[in-house]
Protein backbone atom coordinates (compact mmCIF):
# COMPACT_ATOMS: atom_id res chain seq x y z
CA UNK A 1 0.00 0.00 0.00
CA UNK A 2 1.66 3.55 -0.76
CA UNK A 3 2.38 5.94 1.75
CA UNK A 4 -0.21 8.20 2.90
CA UNK A 5 -1.64 10.54 1.72
CA UNK A 6 -2.56 9.60 -2.00
CA UNK A 7 -5.21 8.48 -4.54
CA UNK A 8 -6.09 5.32 -5.88
CA UNK A 9 -7.81 4.97 -9.25
CA UNK A 10 -11.39 5.04 -8.06
CA UNK A 11 -11.22 8.22 -6.82
CA UNK A 12 -10.46 9.37 -10.66
CA UNK A 13 -13.07 7.44 -11.77
CA UNK A 14 -15.67 8.96 -9.14
CA UNK A 15 -14.37 12.49 -10.10
CA UNK A 16 -17.76 14.74 -11.35
CA UNK A 17 -20.28 11.75 -10.83
CA UNK A 18 -23.33 12.54 -9.30
CA UNK A 19 -24.49 10.59 -6.53
CA UNK A 20 -27.92 11.30 -5.20
CA UNK A 21 -29.09 10.22 -1.73
CA UNK A 22 -32.63 10.56 -0.54
CA UNK A 23 -33.30 11.02 3.50
CA UNK A 24 -35.41 9.79 6.04
CA UNK A 25 -38.06 11.98 6.86
CA UNK A 26 -36.66 14.73 9.64
CA UNK A 27 -38.21 13.73 12.88
CA UNK A 28 -39.49 16.00 15.38
CA UNK A 29 -36.64 13.86 17.54
CA UNK A 30 -33.94 14.46 15.36
CA UNK A 31 -34.49 18.00 15.47
CA UNK A 32 -34.62 17.90 19.21
CA UNK A 33 -31.33 16.44 19.31
CA UNK A 34 -29.71 18.78 17.14
CA UNK A 35 -31.22 21.85 19.65
CA UNK A 36 -29.38 20.09 22.49
CA UNK A 37 -26.18 19.66 20.10
CA UNK A 38 -26.43 24.01 19.30
CA UNK A 39 -27.94 24.77 22.70
CA UNK A 40 -30.57 26.84 20.30
CA UNK A 41 -33.43 26.03 22.06
CA UNK A 42 -36.08 29.15 19.79
CA UNK A 43 -39.54 28.54 20.39
CA UNK A 44 -39.96 28.76 16.68
CA UNK A 45 -38.02 25.59 16.38
CA UNK A 46 -39.54 23.33 19.13
CA UNK A 47 -42.63 24.98 20.34
CA UNK A 48 -45.48 24.08 18.21
CA UNK A 49 -48.21 26.92 20.09
CA UNK A 50 -45.38 29.69 19.37
CA UNK A 51 -44.73 28.33 15.78
CA UNK A 52 -48.34 28.57 14.60
CA UNK A 53 -48.24 32.39 15.14
CA UNK A 54 -45.31 33.31 13.32
CA UNK A 55 -44.83 33.67 9.36
CA UNK A 56 -44.32 30.23 9.16
CA UNK A 57 -47.26 28.86 10.63
CA UNK A 58 -45.77 25.75 11.43
CA UNK A 59 -42.00 24.68 13.38
CA UNK A 60 -39.16 25.19 11.57
CA UNK A 61 -35.43 23.84 11.97
CA UNK A 62 -32.41 26.29 12.03
CA UNK A 63 -31.10 27.29 8.88
CA UNK A 64 -27.80 24.34 9.10
CA UNK A 65 -30.20 21.74 10.17
CA UNK A 66 -29.97 20.44 6.81
CA UNK A 67 -25.77 19.41 7.46
CA UNK A 68 -27.56 16.34 10.13
CA UNK A 69 -30.94 15.78 8.52
CA UNK A 70 -29.79 14.24 5.53
CA UNK A 71 -26.95 11.98 7.45
CA UNK A 72 -27.13 8.62 7.14
CA UNK A 73 -26.72 5.95 10.12
CA UNK A 74 -25.28 2.88 8.80
CA UNK A 75 -24.28 -0.66 10.46
CA UNK A 76 -21.17 -0.38 12.63
CA UNK A 77 -19.54 -3.20 10.33
CA UNK A 78 -19.43 -0.38 7.64
CA UNK A 79 -17.66 2.11 9.31
CA UNK A 80 -13.99 2.55 8.74
CA UNK A 81 -11.10 2.42 10.89
CA UNK A 82 -11.59 6.26 12.03
CA UNK A 83 -15.15 5.59 12.32
CA UNK A 84 -16.17 7.85 9.32
CA UNK A 85 -18.11 5.80 6.46
CA UNK A 86 -18.13 5.65 2.95
CA UNK A 87 -20.64 7.85 2.57
CA UNK A 88 -18.92 10.90 3.90
CA UNK A 89 -15.60 10.20 3.16
CA UNK A 90 -14.16 10.49 -0.42
CA UNK A 91 -13.82 7.22 -1.94
CA UNK A 92 -10.12 6.36 -3.20
CA UNK A 93 -8.21 9.35 -1.16
CA UNK A 94 -6.12 8.01 1.88
CA UNK A 95 -4.93 9.82 4.45
CA UNK A 96 -6.17 11.31 7.92
CA UNK A 97 -8.78 14.12 6.87
CA UNK A 98 -9.33 18.09 8.13
CA UNK A 99 -12.03 20.12 6.89
CA UNK A 100 -10.45 23.22 5.22
CA UNK A 101 -13.76 24.78 4.45
CA UNK A 102 -17.03 24.71 4.25
CA UNK A 103 -19.55 27.77 2.05
CA UNK A 104 -23.08 27.11 2.12
CA UNK A 105 -26.00 28.86 0.71
CA UNK A 106 -29.33 28.61 2.70
CA UNK A 107 -32.68 28.26 0.77
CA UNK A 108 -36.39 27.38 2.36
CA UNK A 109 -35.97 26.49 6.02
CA UNK A 110 -36.98 22.17 6.95
CA UNK A 111 -40.10 21.53 8.33
CA UNK A 112 -41.14 18.44 10.12
CA UNK A 113 -41.38 15.04 7.53
CA UNK A 114 -39.82 16.77 5.05
CA UNK A 115 -37.68 14.42 3.17
CA UNK A 116 -35.03 15.86 1.43
CA UNK A 117 -32.55 14.79 -1.87
CA UNK A 118 -29.15 15.58 -1.74
CA UNK A 119 -27.26 15.98 -5.23
CA UNK A 120 -23.42 14.95 -4.49
CA UNK A 121 -20.15 15.40 -6.32
CA UNK A 122 -16.74 15.25 -5.84
CA UNK A 123 -15.70 18.11 -8.19
CA UNK A 124 -11.97 18.54 -7.90
CA UNK A 125 -8.97 16.51 -6.54
CA UNK A 126 -5.46 17.94 -6.34
CA UNK A 127 -2.21 17.04 -4.88
CA UNK A 128 -0.12 19.75 -3.14
CA UNK A 129 3.01 19.92 -1.66
CA UNK A 130 2.50 21.93 1.61
CA UNK A 131 4.75 22.60 4.66
CA UNK A 132 4.98 19.43 6.21
CA UNK A 133 4.50 17.22 3.07
CA UNK A 134 2.27 16.00 0.25
CA UNK A 135 -1.70 17.26 0.47
CA UNK A 136 -4.59 15.69 -1.01
CA UNK A 137 -6.83 19.03 -1.45
CA UNK A 138 -10.45 17.66 -2.14
CA UNK A 139 -13.67 19.51 -2.94
CA UNK A 140 -17.10 18.76 -2.66
CA UNK A 141 -20.45 20.38 -3.93
CA UNK A 142 -24.19 19.46 -2.81
CA UNK A 143 -27.68 20.81 -3.43
CA UNK A 144 -30.44 19.97 -1.21
CA UNK A 145 -34.08 20.11 -2.10
CA UNK A 146 -37.34 18.78 -0.33
CA UNK A 147 -40.11 16.73 -1.29
CA UNK A 148 -41.69 19.93 -2.52
CA UNK A 149 -38.44 20.77 -4.71
CA UNK A 150 -38.06 23.74 -3.05
CA UNK A 151 -34.15 24.01 -2.76
CA UNK A 152 -32.80 24.08 0.65
CA UNK A 153 -29.33 24.87 0.66
CA UNK A 154 -26.19 23.91 -1.56
CA UNK A 155 -23.00 23.94 -0.34
CA UNK A 156 -19.03 23.55 -0.90
CA UNK A 157 -16.75 21.75 0.85
CA UNK A 158 -12.59 21.79 0.82
CA UNK A 159 -11.11 18.62 3.11
CA UNK A 160 -7.22 18.08 3.17
CA UNK A 161 -6.12 14.71 3.36
CA UNK A 162 -2.64 14.72 4.44
CA UNK B 1 -47.92 36.87 19.62
CA UNK B 2 -49.40 38.12 16.33
CA UNK B 3 -47.71 36.25 13.10
CA UNK B 4 -46.16 39.51 12.18
CA UNK B 5 -44.18 39.81 15.81
CA UNK B 6 -41.19 37.43 15.38
CA UNK B 7 -39.08 40.60 16.26
CA UNK B 8 -37.41 40.61 13.24
CA UNK B 9 -34.42 43.36 13.30
CA UNK B 10 -35.01 46.03 10.43
CA UNK B 11 -32.29 46.80 8.35
CA UNK B 12 -32.40 50.80 9.22
CA UNK B 13 -31.44 49.86 12.71
CA UNK B 14 -27.83 47.93 11.68
CA UNK B 15 -24.45 49.66 11.63
CA UNK B 16 -21.72 48.80 10.00
CA UNK B 17 -19.25 47.89 12.68
CA UNK B 18 -21.91 46.62 15.08
CA UNK B 19 -20.46 43.24 16.51
CA UNK B 20 -22.02 40.37 18.07
CA UNK B 21 -19.61 38.36 20.95
CA UNK B 22 -20.06 34.87 22.43
CA UNK B 23 -17.65 32.55 24.14
CA UNK B 24 -18.49 29.06 23.35
CA UNK B 25 -17.23 26.59 26.57
CA UNK B 26 -16.73 23.13 24.70
CA UNK B 27 -17.00 20.19 26.49
CA UNK B 28 -17.09 16.56 26.19
CA UNK B 29 -20.90 16.42 27.00
CA UNK B 30 -21.71 19.30 24.09
CA UNK B 31 -19.27 17.29 21.58
CA UNK B 32 -21.01 14.26 22.58
CA UNK B 33 -24.73 15.94 22.11
CA UNK B 34 -23.71 17.63 18.42
CA UNK B 35 -22.40 14.26 17.77
CA UNK B 36 -25.86 12.27 18.72
CA UNK B 37 -27.52 15.03 16.28
CA UNK B 38 -24.43 14.62 13.55
CA UNK B 39 -24.39 10.78 13.82
CA UNK B 40 -20.79 11.69 13.79
CA UNK B 41 -18.42 8.37 14.61
CA UNK B 42 -15.20 9.89 13.82
CA UNK B 43 -12.85 9.02 16.40
CA UNK B 44 -11.10 12.52 16.27
CA UNK B 45 -13.98 13.91 18.26
CA UNK B 46 -14.71 11.72 20.72
CA UNK B 47 -11.52 9.02 20.96
CA UNK B 48 -8.00 10.92 23.03
CA UNK B 49 -6.25 8.03 21.71
CA UNK B 50 -7.45 7.49 18.23
CA UNK B 51 -6.91 11.51 17.92
CA UNK B 52 -3.59 11.02 19.34
CA UNK B 53 -2.44 8.58 16.88
CA UNK B 54 -3.83 11.12 14.40
CA UNK B 55 -1.37 13.58 15.20
CA UNK B 56 -3.92 15.68 17.48
CA UNK B 57 -3.25 17.16 20.51
CA UNK B 58 -6.67 16.28 22.29
CA UNK B 59 -9.94 15.30 20.97
CA UNK B 60 -11.15 17.80 17.77
CA UNK B 61 -14.17 20.17 18.27
CA UNK B 62 -16.38 19.36 15.14
CA UNK B 63 -16.20 21.69 12.54
CA UNK B 64 -20.62 21.62 12.61
CA UNK B 65 -20.48 22.22 16.03
CA UNK B 66 -18.86 26.16 15.61
CA UNK B 67 -20.95 26.58 12.36
CA UNK B 68 -23.82 25.63 14.68
CA UNK B 69 -22.86 28.44 17.03
CA UNK B 70 -22.48 30.91 14.07
CA UNK B 71 -25.83 30.04 13.22
CA UNK B 72 -27.28 30.65 16.50
CA UNK B 73 -25.74 33.95 17.33
CA UNK B 74 -26.29 35.20 13.75
CA UNK B 75 -30.10 34.37 14.00
CA UNK B 76 -30.72 35.44 17.82
CA UNK B 77 -29.80 38.59 17.09
CA UNK B 78 -31.79 38.70 13.31
CA UNK B 79 -34.81 37.56 15.44
CA UNK B 80 -36.26 35.33 12.41
CA UNK B 81 -33.36 32.10 11.15
CA UNK B 82 -35.02 32.51 7.39
CA UNK B 83 -32.96 35.97 6.96
CA UNK B 84 -29.99 33.62 7.24
CA UNK B 85 -28.57 33.64 3.34
CA UNK B 86 -24.96 32.51 3.14
CA UNK B 87 -21.95 31.22 5.75
CA UNK B 88 -18.56 30.86 4.68
CA UNK B 89 -15.94 29.35 7.00
CA UNK B 90 -12.12 28.94 6.26
CA UNK B 91 -10.73 26.96 9.30
CA UNK B 92 -6.92 28.22 10.66
CA UNK B 93 -6.46 25.84 13.22
CA UNK B 94 -7.76 22.86 14.83
CA UNK B 95 -9.75 23.45 18.37
CA UNK B 96 -9.45 20.85 21.04
CA UNK B 97 -12.17 19.82 23.52
CA UNK B 98 -11.95 22.08 26.72
CA UNK B 99 -11.07 25.70 24.73
CA UNK B 100 -12.79 28.14 25.32
CA UNK B 101 -13.73 29.72 21.93
CA UNK B 102 -14.88 33.00 21.28
CA UNK B 103 -17.39 33.60 18.67
CA UNK B 104 -17.18 37.12 16.82
CA UNK B 105 -19.30 38.16 14.24
CA UNK B 106 -19.06 42.06 13.01
CA UNK B 107 -21.31 44.38 10.10
CA UNK B 108 -19.05 44.74 7.42
CA UNK B 109 -21.18 46.25 4.65
CA UNK B 110 -24.87 46.93 4.45
CA UNK B 111 -26.69 47.28 0.94
CA UNK B 112 -30.31 48.76 0.53
CA UNK B 113 -31.86 46.54 -2.12
CA UNK B 114 -35.81 47.81 -3.23
CA UNK B 115 -37.70 45.15 -1.41
CA UNK B 116 -35.09 44.03 1.34
CA UNK B 117 -31.45 45.05 3.00
CA UNK B 118 -28.12 42.94 2.70
CA UNK B 119 -26.16 43.15 5.82
CA UNK B 120 -22.56 41.14 5.04
CA UNK B 121 -20.49 40.00 8.16
CA UNK B 122 -16.78 38.57 9.32
CA UNK B 123 -17.21 36.03 11.59
CA UNK B 124 -13.93 35.07 13.49
CA UNK B 125 -13.93 31.95 16.11
CA UNK B 126 -10.51 32.46 18.39
CA UNK B 127 -9.17 30.48 21.16
CA UNK B 128 -8.53 32.21 24.50
CA UNK B 129 -5.07 33.07 23.65
CA UNK B 130 -6.20 34.22 20.19
CA UNK B 131 -5.31 31.88 18.02
CA UNK B 132 -7.31 32.16 15.06
CA UNK B 133 -9.30 28.73 14.62
CA UNK B 134 -11.53 29.92 11.75
CA UNK B 135 -12.69 33.15 9.95
CA UNK B 136 -15.46 33.78 7.52
CA UNK B 137 -18.67 35.53 6.61
CA UNK B 138 -22.06 35.80 6.62
CA UNK B 139 -25.18 37.37 4.72
CA UNK B 140 -28.44 38.18 6.27
CA UNK B 141 -31.56 39.68 4.25
CA UNK B 142 -33.33 41.76 6.42
CA UNK B 143 -36.88 43.90 6.17
CA UNK B 144 -36.13 47.14 5.11
CA UNK B 145 -37.98 48.85 7.73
Amino acid sequence: MPETPYVDDSAWEELGRETVRISDPVSMRHLKEYLAGADDWNPLYSDETFARQTRYGEIVAPPLFYLVASRRVVPRSRLLEDGQYDDVMVPGVHGVSVLASWDIEVGTLIRIGDVLTVRERVSSIEEKQGRSGKLIVVQKQSEHTNQRGEWVARDTQTIIFR
Amino acid sequence: MSATALQTRRFVDVRIGEELRHVEPTSNLASFLMGVAWWGAHRIHYDYQWARHDGFEDVVVMGAHMYAWVDRLLTRWAGDPGCLRKLGFRHLAVAHVGDDLEVVARVTATRALADRGDVEWSIEIAKADGTRVATGTALLQLPLS
